[in-house]
């Protein structure tokens, strides 16, 4: 994945808010299930920068 | 008696009036056709908002909630409570079959919406009518015709009220709305049959930008709404929101409550609300008071609604749609008028008469609402989480409508409200002086809150000289790199 593109949306109180990428990379491991309950902080990927 | 639905023949006829009637004349002095136990099919303030209007009539009341709300005070100060399923909406607040049946245990008599969830559903209007219970609000046929934005339309320009040009229904084909653009004028705005809360809407300046947003309108929509039907209005550029608050029983009756100035909003989420408006004579609520009656008379509407207009810089009315519903800013004409429109709700539904004419409806003074949210007030992220300290100043003039207190979570499964800020003033400068002073002193610590963003609305020279329109907040756009998918 490169830099700005979406990774997933987190939906908080209705609205939906994108979350870019802020890294070009490649994504190694996904921590969530879809439609989980995450909290502030809370790992959602593991990203191997790209160099 | 024309305009009575046939639903109310059946509540009169059903063996719970009966029971109503007979219990009705050994206790305490109550309406004959009053409901005995009412259940709130909401949460948050507004559901205390309608155990407010029901212990004052001496009315049970039975809350349903979530999973996520066992602690909350609609369910604390409920007669009754039920559990209707899991935190996210669509398994509880939005649950039909869960709902009737919380109604059905209970021995509820009738069903209050509130606003948001099930409110305008006339579905569960529908349902309720099956089971007999009543729903509190217009009748089903009423509601789903003025849900479907493209019939509305034309049911109110046939009732004679002003309308924008516009594809008199949905357009079909790009092609279509191609010519349809080309006869109004650009800019136009593409927005959904289905429509609600600007998803599904695009505004066009040219016809270059046409095909793209026609595409995505519909793709928007049909996400939304399960609905892709699009159709085109011209678009004003600087219009004011502007809507006005109507009552109507079962025997035709029908009366307006003035209007409400909505045109500080963002996303189209109202944050500031007031009546009456600056922009809005004697003369023209007079006028567009009784159009918007008659409109309401000529489909046969019950109930509480609101009327939503745009108005132009040369103060002509545009319809917009009609939410057939109690509105969350409904306190800013209670607080002018007098009337609790939550009772009257109550009484119309039970078959009442109105018990004032529109002769008897006087505006006192100017009410301003705030609208309290739990987000960030620069970047407006949401800001769920536990309020460590809540208070709210009273005083006079100050009417604070909430259902957050200090320890109590803000979850992050609803919107983001958490108290409505209601003043009261002789005039406009009073009560803009009296929202100001109630919300420095307010106090709510551990979230985040749009307080410190209403106290700049508050300071504004624009607002304060009345200079308003609905790209008002546009000025207070977030830096933040938190973009929201909305507007992708």
């Amino acid at each position: 994945m490169k830099k700005g593109q979406v990774l997933c949306i987190i939906e908080a109180m209705k609205l939906m808010n994108e979350i870019d990428s802020e890294y070009d990379g490649e994504i190694l491991s996904i921590y969530v299930e879809n439609g989980q309950a995450v909290q502030y902080g809370e790992r959602l990927f593991a990203i191997r920068l790209r160099t | 008696m024309a305009g009575r639905p046939p639903s109310l023949k059946l509540w009169r006829d059903s063996p719970k009036l009966a029971r109503d009637v007979a219990a009705s004349e050994g206790g305490q002095p109550r309406r004959l056709h009053m409901f005995k136990k009412i259940l709130i099919a909401n949460r948050g303030e507004i559901a205390l908002r309608v155990i407010f209007a029901c212990r004052e009539l001496g009315i049970r009341t039975v809350a349903v909630y979530s999973e996520a709300d066992e602690n909350s005070l609609h369910v604390r100060f409920a007669d009754e409570d039920i559990c209707i399923g899991p935190a996210p909406s669509a398994d509880s607040y939005l649950n039909v079959p869960a709902i009737i049946s919380a109604a059905e245990i209970t021995g509820a008599d009738a069903i209050h919406p509130g606003y948001g969830f099930l409110s305008e559903s006339a579905y569960l209007a529908e349902v309720c009518e099956a089971c007999h219970i009543r729903f509190i609000g217009p009748d089903p046929s009423v509601i789903r015709l003025l849900g479907d934005k493209a019939k509305a339309r034309r049911a109110m320009k046939k009732a004679g009220v002003p309308m924008l040009v516009g594809s008199d229904g949905p357009v079909e084909t790009e092609e279509k709305a191609l010519k349809v653009a080309k006869d109004i004028g650009y800019p136009i705005i593409l927005k959904a049959v289905a429509g609600g809360g600007g998803r599904g809407m695009r505004v066009v300046g040219a016809a270059g930008d046409l095909p793209h947003a026609y595409k995505t309108a519909q793709r928007e929509a049909e996400a939304a709404f399960g609905l892709g039907d699009v159709y085109i209005e011209k678009y004003l550029e600087s219009p004011r929101h502007i809507e006005f608050q109507v009552l109507g029983d079962h025997h035709g009756n029908v009366i307006h409550l003035g209007e409400r100035e909505c045109s500080i909003q963002r996303r189209h989420q109202k944050l500031l609300e007031e009546s009456p408006s600056i922009a809005v004579s004697d003369k023209v609520r007079r006028k567009m008071g009784g159009v918007v009656a008659d409109a309401a008379r000529a489909v046969q509407y019950t109930n509480a609604g609101t009327f939503e207009f745009l108005m132009d810089e040369k103060g002509n009315f545009f319809f917009m749609e009609v939410n057939t519903r109690i509105q969350v800013e409904h306190p800013v004409t209670e607080m002018v008028t007098g009337i609790d429109i939550v009772k009257e709700q109550l009484r119309i539904a039970a078959g009442e008469r109105l018990s004032f004419k529109q002769s008897e409806v006087m505006f006192t003074g100017h009410a301003i609402e705030c609208r309290i949210n739990a987000e960030d007030p620069d970047t407006f992220v949401p800001s769920p989480g536990t309020i460590h300290a809540f208070s709210l100043p009273g005083g006079p003039g100050v009417r604070v409508d909430t259902a957050a207190h200090s320890e109590c979570t803000i979850s992050p499964y609803y919107d983001s409200m958490i108290a409505k800020v209601i003043v009261h003033g002789m005039d406009r400068q009073e009560a803009i002086a009296r929202m100001r002073r109630t919300l420095e002193m307010a106090v709510i610590e551990g979230i985040r809150t749009t307080i410190p963003l209403h106290l700049r609305i508050l300071a504004d020279a624009d607002f304060i000289a009345g200079r308003l329109n609905t790209h008002f907040m546009e000025r207070y756009q977030p830096k933040s790199k938190a973009r929201l998918a909305e507007s992708a």
